[in-house]
């Protein structure tokens, strides 16, 4: 009982993965509904907006929206004359003729004191370059600039599929930390020549190629609905196929040798490559500039720091990836005690 | 002149901004394929997961009880 009291923990995290990646909501954020070309400011317009988990009609008493214009680096609010709010997640915004400002872009805000500020940016722009009109100036206080309850972000492209970094992102951290384990015990038997560094770097991957698998089929799943693609030409992608291949290699290369120590000697020299070649594949190469990448922290995008700001999947993300690496060792675990109890039969 | 350079700035971004999907919306579409409807693709990913798993586990069970029937066959 005492010495398996990580699986408990492992258990505990998987089941506050589940149920807090699942429950909580994503943040309330808007879209727009209509065409973003404004084409000239000599007449009203008017801007259509899509909310996504807001309360538009149950805080209509507080609901406010306006543009803003970078006009020489300083915000110009142009408030909206009239609104009328639908329902909770449908308003329409009227505008007045502005005068055209510095910058043709116009980012867009709406607030209520529920979901707090909601930001678009570059929302609509402009074709009209002629100056004049009225003055647009508005002041804007707010209360609350974020929702009033605990959320994850709202990011357009992925919308609710950003849970998936609970579930999708572990995988490759399993097999990262498995593989990690089996070149210890590489390095280890290379020094020792105990064959029960062998059989643990060996089942150790095997564990880690299903991690891995796994990593890759889902990656595809969330890969079809946000860059609509099964497959992305990203080179992220394509260093884990080849990783993948690698360690696949190395379950063949263990299968060809049939003595027992010169397998073992080989396959171990062999997975200390492999495991510096996925290093280097999906460590390192995919964040060099220049490279096309989509994922966080690669090739130009955004890091994960960057990402979320606001630091509500962090305590889930870290608590999830902790325990799936739990799980990771503890089918590790099983399928060793099963190795050795056959090599003992066996030698007996 | 500045007016010459601001058409062409528009012209620039213009083409560029048209290809970006999340300027204008059809609404049906977001409904069926993003906004809450993405959620079908954590629930396909924790299926394949779950699976995945559970092949594990299958592959194990059938170890163990080959290694249970050698065991046995030995002691008899």
């Amino acid at each position: 009982m005492k010495r398996n009291w990580w699986k408990f923990l492992c258990a505990a995290f998987l089941f506050f993965t589940l149920i807090f990646g699942l429950k909580t909501p994503v943040a309330p954020g808007i879209l727009l509904n209509c065409n973003s070309i404004i084409p000239a400011y000599s007449a009203p317009f008017k801007l259509e907006i899509l909310g996504y988990n807001t309360r538009f009609l149950q805080q209509k008493n507080s609901f406010r929206a306006w543009l803003i214009n970078w006009d020489k680096n300083k915000p110009v609010h142009i408030c909206a004359n009239s609104f009328s709010v639908k329902d909770d997640t449908h308003a329409e915004l009227s505008f007045q003729p502005v005068s055209v400002l510095d910058s043709m872009f116009f980012d867009l805000a709406v607030y209520n004191d529920a979901d707090g500020k909601l930001y678009m940016d570059h929302a609509i722009y402009s074709t009209d370059t002629i100056r004049g009109g009225m003055d647009p100036m508005c002041n804007v206080t707010i209360k609350n600039e974020k929702q009033d309850h605990f959320a994850f972000p709202f990011r357009t492209v992925l919308y609710e599929s950003i849970r998936n970094l609970f579930f999708h992102v572990p995988m490759w951290f399993s097999m990262i930390a498995l593989l990690s384990w089996a070149l210890w015990n590489n390095l280890v038997f290379l020094r020792k020549f105990d064959m029960k560094n062998d059989q643990r770097a060996n089942t150790a991957i095997t564990t880690a190629v299903t991690f891995g698998v796994l990593g890759l089929i889902t990656g595809s799943i969330w890969a079809r609905i946000t860059w609509l693609e099964w497959w992305g030409d990203d080179v992220k992608l394509n260093g884990t196929a080849i990783t993948m291949l690698a360690y696949l290699a190395y379950l063949v290369l263990r299968n060809a040798i049939d003595d027992e120590q010169k397998r073992a000697r080989v396959t171990a020299i062999y997975s200390i490559f492999a495991y510096v070649m996925m290093i280097v594949l999906i460590g390192v190469l995919p964040r060099l500039q220049g490279t096309d990448s989509l994922h966080p922290g690669n090739g130009g995008n955004p890091g994960f720091n960057q990402y979320d700001l606001d630091n509500t999947l962090r305590p889930v993300f870290y608590i999830a990836v902790a325990g799936w690496i739990m799980l990771g060792f503890w089918i590790y675990s099983l399928k060793l005690r099963i190795q050795n109890i056959k090599l003992h039969h066996n030698s007996q | 002149m500045k007016k010459f350079l601001s058409l062409l700035l528009i012209i620039v971004f213009a083409s560029s901004l048209n290809a970006q999907p999340a300027q204008t919306l059809d609404e049906k579409l977001f409904q069926s394929l993003h906004g809450h409807a993405s959620l079908n693709a954590v629930i396909v990913v924790m299926s394949i997961i779950l699976a995945g798993i559970f092949i594990t586990l299958w592959r194990i069970e059938r170890k163990v009880s080959r290694l249970e029937k050698d065991i046995q066959k030995d002691n008899k």
